[in-house]
């Protein structure tokens, strides 16, 4: 290294470049607000992280590992190797399904009456009496034009269909 | 770099209560390395913005890894470490060229005896102005590649070891050694009118 001697000396006097004074002290500051901002960003998205974590730790407790394997890969098999459902192949054929001048558009809460009135009119039922008329009206009625449906959905008492 | 000092960390109490989310440990951590990691960065930048920046990162990054920081080495190879690595890929996406935007250089050079012994006598470097050896400096360290400015500013302007550089680097300590014997010739030609 001696033949470079001269040039390394030339080198070494790039030590006195120095930042502007009170640089640390605003580095400091704005450091301190970046990682403020950063630590409130990333807060609501690691709380989210953290909660996900701590459930598949107990899920996935090694006690319960072999059981919860074993039912995630009888539920990957099953929709795997699950025929198409009878359902979409009765809606895809135009014989079993029939043509609505409406359709249901689901409100929970005419699901909600609906069972309600059900109940009340097996308890009617129960009772050897019949059920008085407002107890069996439907509330489902939110027609789309030209929808075709399932027949297999006409006949489910708490989701009458008006045609 | 995956050898655990031999030495006890002296920034091991901190790196601990950082660890533990102190933020003010960290802090201390940041305040302590700024002046030497800023060093590290301008000297591969020659860029006052972007060392910066760069270093707003560098220590961010610091800071999310820092859970992952085991002590297989010391906290002073591996916040350098990352420093090297975030630099060169800054210099990387920057591209060759750009604009010098280089810091004031201290009254202190005045004083230093291996500028007096340049800049006196027969040298040919008696008339020339600080400002100028300056920036004469900065474009012959701007003209080396990366790797070989990046040994010239650990080891001759940082003053760090061989073996020091060689666990930052994650090379040899025979590599170190190569690097900075062809960044010196080059840095002789770049600057040879300096030394007739």
């Amino acid at each position: 290294m001696i033949e470079f001697d001269e040039i390394q000396k030339l080198i070494r006097l790039k030590r006195h470049e120095l930042p502007p004074e009170g640089f640390v002290d605003d580095f400091m500051t704005s450091f301190r607000e970046r990682q403020r901002s950063e630590m409130l960003h990333r807060s609501a998205r690691g709380l989210l992280w953290e909660r996900v974590r701590s459930y598949f730790s107990e899920v996935l407790n090694p006690k319960w590992a072999w059981a919860t394997v074993t039912v995630a890969a009888v539920a990957l098999l099953g929709i795997t190797l699950r025929p198409q459902t009878p359902g979409l192949q009765v809606a895809q054929n135009q014989q079993d399904s029939f043509e609505v001048t409406a359709f249901t558009a689901i409100d929970p809460d005419a699901v909600i009456a609906d069972v309600q009135n059900y109940l009340k009119a097996k308890e009617f039922e129960l009772d050897g009496a019949a059920a008085p008329p407002q107890v069996m009206r439907p509330r489902i009625v939110q027609p789309r034009q030209g929808e075709m449906i399932p027949a297999s959905l006409g006949n489910r008492p708490a989701f009458t269909i008006q045609h | 770099m995956s050898d655990r000092p031999r030495n006890p960390d002296p920034d091991q109490e901190l790196i601990t209560r950082s660890q533990e989310g102190d933020t003010r440990a960290f802090d201390d951590l940041v305040r302590k390395y700024t002046p030497k990691l800023y060093g590290m960065v301008y000297n591969m930048t020659s860029n006052r913005e972007d060392t910066a920046d760069l270093l707003q990162d560098i220590f961010a990054k610091a800071y999310r890894s820092l859970k992952r920081f085991q002590g297989m080495s010391t906290f002073y190879t591996w916040i350098y470490s990352i420093s090297v690595n975030m630099t060169l890929n800054f210099l990387k996406k920057r591209g060759r060229y750009t604009k010098l935007s280089l810091d004031d250089v201290d009254n202190g050079i005045q004083n230093d005896p291996d500028f007096i012994k340049v800049t006196s006598g027969d040298s040919p470097l008696r008339e020339v102005n600080i400002h100028e050896l300056q920036k004469r400096l900065n474009e012959a360290m701007m003209k080396l590649s990366e790797d070989h400015r990046t040994v010239v500013t650990l080891y001759d302007i940082q003053g760090l070891q061989h073996s020091d550089i060689s666990k930052i680097l994650g090379v040899s300590e025979g590599t170190v050694r190569s690097r900075l014997f062809y960044a010196h010739r080059q840095l002789q030609n770049y600057l040879e009118d300096f030394r007739k």
